[in-house]
């Protein structure tokens, strides 16, 4: 039996805002890809693809100022002013503002193509891939497996695939169609992962499965279905592996914070 | 080189909470958190029955995981060891608080992120954290591990057993546990019985 004076600090420090945040950074991210090739392949739409790309980033960030506990302390700024490679909210940062300017660049079609084509890339990379790296660093968290480092940037291009299935871009059904089953895959390898391994995270995964287990299938078989649903129902078909991988990320981030020390 | 760190004799602490309470006033914690806290928990079966008090707060980590991840480089650890925050960058992020395997930081409500800093503004006036001076048991040691002959030094060469937190996570702590109650060590550590 254990008893307490006095608390550990373990509640949640991560709220729905964050949750809406992790959606965000996903559509941005992905939306930052969408950009980088069709600038690189010169597609007619690209203009476009920029000015959706830059909302995306500017909601991602307005979502995550208005979370921030600080968000009147003006903090922020140290952000760009630090030099911390090893964190990767830092990467994150740089990722979206390195992309939102090399969108607006994209959207003015002015100056060195080549840069901003650059910018794209390399920001698209950062913003996709730093939410799971944000997740799998931390080794004391056991819902939060290295997996995340797959996951991540997967379910994160199923909700950009999604939404551009959902107005109706040609190129979008076969990439959702491949990504969507690629991301329920990985949802299923993340939980098998969990379920035969350590101790610590056979009891995350108990934890996990008994509290979120349903929902958690809920959204891989929303991943699952995109295939069928790509001729059938084609609103469906976009709106439904777009809320599946919402869903499998927001359940992560909620469920990982436990650490299970000590109870 | 100056390696601040403490010990605590679990032999000798009755998990009183002085020390929590000491922290609580002499850092002005608010309310609903907090840098030091007790756990008590009952190992064995009757008749074969004891208790391990374990004060708990932040390890000041020789590797510690909140400093790599912090965006702005507000976590950081001084000359002397103490890992320490510089409320002025902090962006309440709370990247440290997810990478902290102890659970010994928290959210203010100006914004910004505390724990445990050893008392850092007695320390650098050449006084021990107030938990030391205030622990009725003098289950508390603190100094430099450096030193052969600081208080921290002495008590922990002479205890018959030492433990840290989560030892396999790699994190090297500078908070000792001495002389755990249970022979097996921390409780909740091994998952053994007495």
């Amino acid at each position: 039996m254990t008893e307490f004076y006095g608390l550990p600090n373990s509640e949640h420090f991560w709220h729905w805002p964050t949750l809406i945040h992790f959606a965000l950074v996903a559509l941005a991210g992905g939306a930052v890809l969408v950009t980088a090739i069709a600038s690189i392949k010169n597609h007619p739409k690209v203009r476009t693809y920029a000015l959706i790309t830059m909302v995306l980033i500017v909601l991602d960030l307005l979502t995550l100022w208005i979370e921030s506990p600080s968000r009147f302390r003006f903090t922020h700024v140290w952000l760009f002013l630090a030099f911390t490679p090893t964190a990767p909210i830092w990467l994150g940062a740089w990722g979206l503002i390195i992309s939102l300017g090399s969108s607006f660049f994209v959207w003015l079609n002015k100056g060195p193509k080549l840069l901003w084509n650059a910018g794209l890339v390399v920001g698209a990379t950062l913003a996709l891939v730093y939410p799971g790296l944000a997740l799998a660093l931390n080794i004391n968290r056991p819902l939060w497996t290295p997996a995340l480092l797959l996951l991540f940037p997967l379910t994160g291009m199923v909700t950009v695939l999604g939404l551009a299935h959902l107005f109706k871009q040609a190129w979008a059904a076969r990439w959702l169609v491949a990504v969507s089953l690629a991301s329920a895959v990985m949802g299923v390898v993340y939980l098998f992962a969990l379920a035969t391994g350590s101790a610590e995270a056979r009891g995350a995964f108990d934890y996990f499965w008994s509290h979120d287990g349903a929902l958690f299938s809920l959204g891989v078989a929303a991943l699952l279905v995109a295939p069928l649903l790509i001729r059938r129902v084609p609103l469906l078909a976009g709106l439904v592996p777009l809320l599946g991988a919402t869903l499998i990320r927001s359940l992560i981030v909620e469920a990982g914070q436990a650490q299970f020390f000590g109870f | 080189m100056t390696r601040l760190a403490m010990a605590i004799d679990l032999a000798s602490c009755v998990g009183c909470a002085a020390c929590s309470i000491a922290c609580k006033m002499e850092n002005e914690v608010p309310l609903g958190v907090h840098r030091l806290w007790i756990r008590n928990t009952t190992l064995g079966t009757f008749p074969n029955l004891t208790v391990e008090h374990r004060p708990e707060q932040c390890l000041h980590c020789e590797y510690p995981p909140c400093v790599p991840v912090c965006p702005t480089g507000c976590c950081f650890v001084r000359a002397d060891g103490i890992v320490d925050i510089d409320v002025k960058k902090c962006i309440g992020c709370s990247a440290c608080i997810a990478a902290c395997p102890y659970d010994a930081r928290f959210m203010l409500p100006q914004g910004y992120v505390s724990k445990c800093d050893f008392c850092k503004h007695r320390v650098d006036e050449g006084r021990v954290p107030a938990c030391v001076e205030t622990c009725p048991t003098l289950c508390r040691t603190f100094g430099d591990l450096d030193d052969p002959n600081s208080p921290v030094s002495i008590a922990i060469r002479e205890a018959k057993r030492v433990d840290v937190l989560r030892p396999g996570l790699g994190t090297e702590p500078n908070l000792y546990y001495l002389n755990t109650p249970a022979a097996f060590g921390l409780a909740g550590q091994q998952g053994g019985t007495l």
